[in-house]
């Protein structure tokens, strides 16, 4: 009995201690991650604002895809191949828009949010120009979107209203406005630096490039006095850039070993494409010095493009331009400002538009080539002699085809106008060029009461129209 | 020679036994005159005891002064027996009380059988280990009704798959909770080293620490009612293991167990044998895929003109055999196969037991040395255990019990992956041949692309290294009071620990990463588990008894992870992070707590009727400060009929049980669901490896993908059971029964949300599923003498797992896959249903044949419709069935598991992907002769080239909306057509948008799992050596398949221990083996 007694003290001890620890126990702090942040600095938002939109909108089914369909590339296998044959399911395009939505486009808002609290409007100024490249990039592929509900998940609304896509254009325009009252600002509280890695916290340089893109947007619209008026504020003609850093291009280049050049990965680990025939057609025709740049030559020291469709797998590969390492991704430039002038004074100003013609032209030979003893020659006998006469819609279009190269805008110029002319596609399921993307399975499956059904690839965009 | 060294030290150990004494043997048989084995016989007095053997006969020494034996049975009276001679033979008579099964419950606690109102199925360790299989998991495959267990690749050290009665959670934890006397412990899968589901090495399932061996009794606790005092934990069922102990007063026994197993790649898709590599009917070389020339048509050439890559066509390029330039012999096949080797495996095992009065032990250390039918994948696990206990006082008993193991292996690539070992070795036509060679002076890679595609497996095997290490601690004390004859308490306090590092090396040139890679991964794990429990147990009158447990449980867990990953290798051969142009790092960690106190009430009557009831409440860190405290109940009712007095004691239905239960349990959410954080950035578009931070000197945060949810709730599971157990002729036959039906709602789950909210998921309480069905167990023992004995076990499972409801606005949850096809949760679809394309049909589901020739597909032809994916069907089977029989004779012993399975798909992404490259049997009739006009010539075409597809004619027409419009008659295809490299290049494989639909075939199969010969030494044989039992046995483990499946062994899982099954795309082989092994007893 005194046993007993004794391990009921120890046992009536041992209960107390374990049920005296027990508020603590049930510590609910344990139910923070200790590895994520509930908050972060805006330093630590732009560079992943910056680096997710140039991946995206330079990569995949942004670049890839489109340029497959103008000609610039040809999918020779697997997915590339069924894309080449106009095949673009609505599963295949789930991961650019998820990725401009999820991450570019509502980091963007979140950093306009912080910036504002923060009195910090370049910040606010830049994220509202990313913002507005995704938005005008995502909506000359799928038209109407989600906007002035979008981004609201934490406020309980999953399924945004989609917005008609004249509306998400003016949403683009008001955009890029208040970005450049924003870089207009006198006073900004913390100012962005090396976290910028798209122009270093240079905000004269990013006023140039809202206004870029202010200017391609406004055009698009048929709007050519204001596009004038913006391109007049966008990027100068210093031509010779030796690379991205000391350029006014609006652009972000990649690394070398790893954070590699979106194509350069795709042909790293997939190898899908070749160049397409169209476009090398052209520039062999005319002997144009970019080839070496935009291409690889074969073994014999030739550039082969491949047919549409054709599966050539002995075409040349794309080249150092856009798919080596650290190449950059282009939003927009000096070289695209000069050919929309030239096509706005088309119709009105015959010397002006020449102008904007050959500057557009020379200023992108020389940023490819890099060299003036190579394009001098060349641009003497292939642009200089074009006389004011003599300019047409589809040379300006076929120019800007060849300058604006791994882009999206050879799709959008061609929607618009036609040019340049494509060839017949081998064993396609359409005989058209699809003229949209269809809407991502994501939106299908998750938003459906919103999401447009019964849309077809061959349904044109307002914009295009 | 370790191993040796051992046995040595045990063999001196036992020469030390010495006892001055006389030897008296004798025999024990029961009232019915048959030989009962397992008796304990005793010498009265002492602590020296043995066992009666099969026969029934028993030896033991008497020490000088001892005049007693006493001989105990379960279900026995204990009987005590002067010695009179040398010879003492005994009758055991049965005890008053029925012969009480017993069974290992919650918190294990040890129940009579009959008593219970749910279902615990008990599987003994003998029954584990009759064949070799290294994980325990494995060993338990086909042994129970309700449990399904897909082991996920013949590969050595790959993980296991475990369900109890289907899905509880549809993106969750859907294994059970393994607990381990008394002790709960991880068992689930380390990381595989990909970055999704689909690629990366078939890493371990941390249940391989285990050494089977070691295991007494396994109990399956299935539905609610059984596992509610194991809490939030046990939603998915619990796997109860008892570990063998030392018996008291039991003399030292020795046991070795050695066996050696070789395993051979089992059933695989067969290559076509007569087509080069190449295109359009001519050889090419570096060509992706095998629509070359007639390799009968070909020959050798080394002339310089047409030998342009002699590195790659090592025999020379190929020519026609006219062709002058031939100068090498005909040319040939090669066997992509021979690459597989056959694997060895060795196990080994020692254990010593014993007991006195008061202390009894049990240690074991077992080593098992495994290699893979692929050549470098090896595992080796030393694992220790160790458990004791003694009695301090009467009424005090205290021990622990406690193990140790260290395994290490290396994993090879498998899957959709380019190093992985089948896309490679699969793909390569047969005219290449792989084993020439895999790594030229350079360093860079020989593979049939030239270089590009796929790794060359042999590069794989040999260069891609994922090393990994486990070290791994489970140990748990005990202290039991016996207050007084009617209380008693007891303390089981009880820790879990592993590290588990791997290095996973890829080097320059390797396909997966041109550059080289290299990860590190550094895990802990730990858990601590306390569990206070007094137990009150009393009869209140003669009939009535009753029995309170009340219990305090807490737990906690804490998980850490260091990873880094690196990219660009510059030295060659050295894998440090710090070679390398870039690296990542990152840290996870994962923390949680929980507490409880729970009750258990059972009350019996008249043997008869037995109610029991659970209540526990439980708190959570994970839940939302609203909503820590969930209490749930569940209750539980047994009425064996059989006491009831017209049926007492009848000679037909000896025992008969009617039983229901019902239990209302929860289960908590994840760690950090409740806030949303902000992610450190990573950029990928589904294609690429993408953009990892610091990038351009910047690091990077981005909004979280998931939005946090502060009012989520328990999720909460209704299970309702229902049985009947029956028993014949004497307990000789038995059968039971069990309906059961869980209903789990509110289930918590990153629901997938529209992207356009700016989030990729919502943290919700937002799924509903149910299963149901019936399990039946049966047995027999067919015929039993004295020598002869014949019995069967079968067990029957028919279940159906459904999707009842998802949150509003999702209509479904992707469980796994690729793009195309998925594996995914839709209401009213089973749980795990296949949805990517299928062919164009009609309203009633015909197959249009294309009948419009202005159109871009080929007429006489389907084509795949990709305006929307479609259920393609369940990967759960219809049923699934199992029989074992053992029959023996004297010492020798038959034993035979056959496992069934009917229905269940699988996407068989290997056979439709090898269709494009024209590697398949099915692309062999190929050849096709053209008329002038392009029409095929019927009468030069060989005739079982010319195929005609099922279907009626038709086309798709587009309208002004731009809908898809089917335009058909009804009429029955008649074209006959070829299905050449256009057709195979094109809707008839994978990347020629080809519809899943026709990946997809039925997985069922018939196996015979498991098959063994033993034979037990008589002990007569025995009597003057140091040897007390000699068994030797031969086994084997999936010695026979049959399957429809057009593929490898469909027991196969791409995502491995992941909900999403399902999944064959070059996957790693089966295998089946056989083993040679001995049981010694000392």
């Amino acid at each position: 009995m005194k046993n007993i007694l004794k391990f009921n003290i120890l046992i009536i001890l041992a209960v107390a201690l374990i049920f005296s620890g027990c508020t603590k126990w049930i510590d609910t702090d344990l139910n923070n991650d200790p590895d994520q942040p509930t908050d972060v600095p805006m330093s630590l938002l732009l560079p992943s604002i910056e680096a997710s939109s140039a991946y995206v909108i330079g990569g995949n089914t942004a670049v890839r895809t489109s340029n497959i369909w103008m000609q610039l590339f040809d999918g020779i296998d697997r997915q590339s191949l069924t894309e080449a044959r106009y095949q673009l399911n609505s599963a295949d395009v789930n991961d650019l828009w998820d990725n401009c939505y999820a991450q570019s486009m509502m980091d963007c808002k979140n950093l306009i949010v912080k910036a504002e609290e923060k009195e910090s409007p370049y910040y606010g100024g830049i994220a509202k120009v990313m913002l507005a490249l995704n938005l005008g990039t995502l909506t000359n592929f799928f038209g109407d979107m989600p906007y002035t509900e979008a981004f609201q998940g934490a406020d309980a609304n999953l399924s945004p209203v989609y917005d008609t896509q004249e509306s998400i254009y003016s949403t683009i325009d008001g955009l890029l406005a208040e970005a450049i009252t924003d870089f207009g600002a006198s006073e900004n509280a913390v100012d962005p630096a090396t976290d910028d890695i798209i122009y270093g916290g240079n905000i004269a340089m990013w006023t140039k490039a809202a206004y870029a893109l202010r200017a391609r947007y406004t055009f698009y619209k048929g709007d050519e006095t204001n596009a004038l008026s913006y391109i007049n504020n966008s990027f100068q003609g210093d031509t010779l850039r030796s690379d991205n850093g000391s350029s006014e291009n609006f652009s972000l280049a990649f690394e070398t070993g790893s954070n590699q050049n979106p194509i350069y990965q795709f042909m790293r680990d997939r190898t899908d494409i070749r160049m397409g025939s169209t476009f090398m057609n052209m520039l062999i025709a005319n002997n144009d010095p970019r080839l070496g740049f935009y291409a690889d030559s074969l073994d014999d020291g030739t550039y082969v493009g491949s047919n549409p469709g054709s599966e050539n797998d002995g075409a040349s590969y794309p080249g150092t331009y856009n798919a080596d390492e650290a190449s950059p991704v282009l939003f927009s430039s000096y070289t695209e400002m000069q050919f929309i002038k030239s096509e706005c004074l088309l119709n009105s100003d015959a010397a002006g538009a020449l102008a904007a013609w050959k500057a557009g032209v020379i200023s992108s030979v020389e940023f490819v080539v890099k060299d003036t003893s190579i394009t001098n020659s060349w641009i003497d006998t292939n642009v200089n002699n074009v006389t004011e006469g003599n300019l047409t819609l589809e040379m300006i279009i076929n120019e800007k085809y060849k300058a604006m190269y791994s882009t999206v805008v050879p799709y959008d110029d061609f929607r618009r106008t036609g040019f340049p002319t494509l060839q017949t596609v081998q064993d396609a399921i359409a005989s058209e060029v699809p003229v949209r993307y269809p809407y991502p399975q994501s939106e299908i499956t998750y938003n459906s009461d919103n999401t447009p059904s019964g849309v077809t690839m061959n349904q044109g965009l307002w914009i295009f129209n | 020679m370790k191993k040796l060294m051992l046995l040595f030290a045990i063999f001196s150990i036992l020469g030390l036994q010495v006892y001055a004494q006389n030897t008296v043997t004798g025999k024990v048989i029961d009232d019915a005159g048959e030989a009962l084995p397992g008796v304990s016989v005793l010498v009265k007095g002492t602590t020296i005891g043995t066992m009666t053997l099969g026969d029934g006969t028993y030896t033991i020494d008497v020490p000088d002064g001892s005049n007693t034996l006493v001989f105990s049975y379960i279900g026995m009276e204990t009987q005590e027996v002067a010695i009179t001679g040398n010879v003492v033979d005994v009758t055991l008579l049965q005890s008053s009380e029925i012969i009480d099964e017993v069974v290992v419950t919650a918190l294990g606690i040890t129940r009579e059988e009959k008593a219970l109102g749910y279902t615990v199925q008990e599987v003994t360790g003998d029954e584990m280990t009759k064949t070799a299989n290294t994980d325990m998991i494995n060993a338990l495959n086909a042994k129970t009704a309700g449990v399904n267990i897909v082991s996920s690749g013949g590969t050595a050290g790959a993980s296991a798959f475990i369900t109890i009665r289907g899905a509880s959670s549809i993106t969750g934890n859907n294994q059970p909770l393994f607990v381990i006397d008394g002790m709960p412990v991880e068992t689930g899968q380390s990381n595989t080293g990909g970055e999704y589901a689909t690629e990366g090495v078939n890493s371990s399932s941390r249940s391989i620490d285990f050494n089977t061996e070691d295991i007494e009794t396994v109990s399956v606790l299935k539905g609610g009612a059984a596992t509610a005092l194991y809490g939030v934990k046990a939603a998915n069922g619990v796997i109860l293991i008892t570990t063998k102990k030392g018996a008291k007063n039991q003399k030292m026994q020795v046991k070795y167990h050695g066996s050696a197993t070789m395993s051979q790649i089992s059933q695989h898709i067969e290559l076509q044998q007569q087509y080069t590599q190449g295109l359009n009917g001519q050889w090419a070389s570096g060509y992706n895929g095998a629509w070359g020339a007639n390799v009968d048509t070909m020959a050798y050439s080394t002339d310089e003109s047409v030998w342009t890559d002699p590195d790659y066509d090592t025999k020379g390029a190929l020519v026609s055999q006219n062709d002058p330039l031939a100068n090498g012999g005909p040319a040939e096949m090669f066997d992509n196969y021979s690459f597989f080797q056959n694997a060895f495996s060795f196990d080994n095992n020692v254990s010593i037991q014993a007991g006195n009065a008061n202390t009894s032990y049990y240690f074991s250390v077992g080593n098992t040395n495994e290699t893979g039918i692929i050549p470098n994948n090896t595992f080796d696990r030393t694992a220790f255990r160790l458990n004791a206990q003694t009695k301090l006082t009467d009424k005090i008993t205290t021990g622990a019990n406690t193990m140790f193991a260290h395994s290490v292996g290396n994993f090879i690539q498998n899957g959709s992956n380019l190093a992985g070992i089948m896309l490679g070795l699969t793909r390569t036509p047969q005219s290449f041949d792989n084993s020439d060679g895999y790594l030229f002076e350079d360093g860079t890679q020989r593979t049939y692309r030239h270089g590009g595609g796929y790794n060359n497996p042999y590069w794989t095997s040999n260069q891609d290294i994922f090393a990994s290490k486990n070290d791994r601690f489970v140990g748990n004390a005990f202290v039991k009071v016996d207050f007084l004859e009617w209380l008693n308490m007891s303390w089981n306090v009880g820790t879990d620990w592993y590290t588990n590092r791997y290095q996973n090396v890829f080097p320059i040139s390797d396909r997966q990463f041109p550059q080289g890679f290299i990860e590190e991964n550094s895990a802990f794990n730990q858990s601590f588990n306390s569990d206070l429990i007094f137990n009150m147990k009393k009869k209140l009158t003669d009939d009535i008894g009753i029995n309170l447990i009340l219990g305090q449980n807490m737990y906690t867990t804490h998980y850490k992870s260091l990873y880094g990953q690196a990219n660009d290798i510059k030295v060659p051969g050295l894998y440090n992070l710090s070679n390398t142009t870039a690296q990542t790092t990152s840290k996870v960690e994962s923390n949680y707590r929980t507490a409880a106190v729970f009750a258990n009430l059972d009350l019996d009557f008249y043997n008869m009727l037995y109610i029991g009831a659970t209540a526990r409440n439980e708190w959570s860190t994970t839940m939302p400060e609203e909503s820590l405290s969930k209490l749930y109940p569940s209750f539980s009712m047994g009425f064996v009929f059989t006491e009831l007095g017209a049926l007492k004691g009848n000679s037909i239905l000896s025992f008969g049980k009617l039983r229901a239960s019902w239990a209302k349990t929860a289960n908590i959410a994840p760690p950090y669901y409740t806030k949303t954080v902000y992610n450190a950035t990573s950029v990928n578009d589904g294609w690429t490896t993408g953009i990892d931070f610091p990038f351009r000197g910047a690091s990077a945060y981005e909004v979280g993908y998931l939005l946090g949810n502060s009012t989520l709730t328990h999720e909460s599971q209704v299970t309702f059971e229902a049985g009947t157990e029956l028993k014949f002729f004497k307990d000789k036959v038995g059968i039971d029964f069990a309906y059961f039906q869980n209903t789990n709602e509110h289930l918590i789950l990153q629901v997938p949300i529209a992207t356009s909210s700016g989030y990729n998921n919502l943290a919700a309480n937002a799924a509903s599923m149910e299963s149901k069905g019936f399990e039946v167990s049966a047995y027999a023992t067919i015929f039993k003498t004295k020598d002869f004995e014949w019995s069967m076990k079968a067990n029957f499972t028919k279940m159906k797992n459904e999707v009842i409801e998802l949150a509003e606005g999702v209509d479904n949850v992707f469980l796994g896959g690729f793009t195309d096809p998925q594996v995914r949760a839709v209401v009213g679809y089973d749980y795990g249903t296949i949805f990517g394309y299928d062919w164009w049909r009609d309203a009633d589901g015909n197959v249009l044949i294309n009948d419009d020739p202005t159109d871009s597909h080929p007429d006489g032809f389907p084509w795949t419709n990709d305006t929307a994916q479609v259920a393609l069907g369940s990967i759960s089977p219809d049923w699934t069935a199992n029989v074992s029989t053992n029959i023996s004779y004297k010492g020798i012993s038959l034993y035979a598991l056959l496992d069934i399975k009917q229905g269940g798909l699988m996407y068989n992404g290997t056979r439709f992907t090898l269709n494009f490259f024209g590697q398949t049997m099915e692309t062999l009739n190929r050849d096709v002769v053209y008329n002038p006009n392009g029409t095929i010539n019927y009468d030069l075409t060989p005739a079982e080239n010319l195929v005609v597809f099922d279907g009626i004619y038709g086309h798709i027409v587009t309208d002004a909306d731009g809908n898809q419009i089917v335009v058909s008659d009804g009429v029955t295809n008649t074209s006959r057509v070829v299905q050449d490299q256009a057709w195979f290049r094109g809707h008839g494989g994978n990347f020629g948008g080809g519809p899943t639909a026709a990946a997809i075939e039925d997985a069922s199969w018939v196996r015979l799992r498991e098959l063994a010969l033993s034979y037990a030494l008589d002990k007569s044989i025995l009597d003057n050596t140091f040897l007390n039992g000699v068994e030797v046995y031969v086994s084997g483990r999936n010695l026979w398949l049959s399957t429809p499946y057009k593929g490898i062994d469909p027991e196969t899982s791409l995502t491995q221990a992941r909900n999403s099954q399902g999944f064959d795309y070059f996957n790693n082989p089966g295998t089946k083996s056989y083993t040679f092994g001995v049981k010694l007893t000392f």
